[in-house]
């Protein structure tokens, strides 16, 4: 017998590695931010940040934001008493709202508006 | 946190998470953030609203992000000694952001 990977053991996968990854940016995050006090390092550290490599990474990291925090209401959603019938309903719904606010958001970054 | 209780929070603060991105990322990345610079960041810090929405912003991403790898530790790691050490090792790395959080917020 073979295990067929469902809508749901997918979105578990997506969210575990989404929440290990946003959880290790967090110290990248402050890290850049404790620069804040020295004005011209911190300036240089922005400058650096428009470089198209760097905006490409915080697109993906807006897809890894996005899907984790969607997965997770849909989630939550279920545990406050939604029928898990709807759940792979609720799944691809969160994937199109997702994808829509995913690319409003790209799109800025990628030109490096955002 | 323990059962039933770190259940709940868990979903509080991923809740909490999900209308403070959308604010966090409204202000800081969508709204002209060519103009955002040191003095903007610190304009925004200075003021108590946002310091303490920032306050309350981090300390549930830091709860909800380390209690999550705990979860996944409880999962993986099977002997008491190296769920010890991973214990310690995410209480002390969430301390240790919670108080460069903190420092941040409070520069101004």
């Amino acid at each position: 017998m073979r295990y067929r990977l469902q809508t749901g053991t997918f979105a578990w996968i997506i969210h575990r590695l989404t929440g290990i990854a946003l959880t290790l940016y967090i110290f990248l995050h402050l890290y850049v931010l404790s620069s804040l006090r020295d004005p011209v390092r911190y300036e240089a550290l922005m400058k650096a940040m428009k470089n198209p490599l760097v905006r490409i990474m915080e697109t993906g990291l807006l897809a890894l934001v996005i899907s984790h925090a969607l997965n997770g209401f849909r989630l939550t959603l279920i545990d406050m008493g939604v029928s898990t019938k709807a759940q792979k309903l609720l799944f691809w719904t969160a994937f199109a709202l997702g994808a829509f606010v995913f690319i409003l958001g790209a799109v800025p970054m990628i030109r490096g508006e955002g | 946190m323990k059962g039933v209780a770190g259940w709940l929070f868990q979903r509080v603060t991923g809740l909490v998470l999900l209308a403070g991105l959308a604010i966090h990322f409204g202000v800081m990345h969508f709204s002209g953030s060519q103009q955002i610079n040191q003095e903007f960041v610190f304009r925004r810090i200075s003021s108590p609203y946002w310091k303490t929405f920032d306050l309350a912003f981090l300390s549930s991403v830091i709860y909800h992000g380390f209690n999550g790898l705990w979860g996944i530790a409880l999962e993986y790691v099977s002997s008491p000694k190296w769920l010890r050490f991973s214990k310690s090792l995410l209480v002390t790395s969430a301390l240790v952001l919670v108080l460069t959080g903190v420092y941040i917020v409070t520069l101004r």
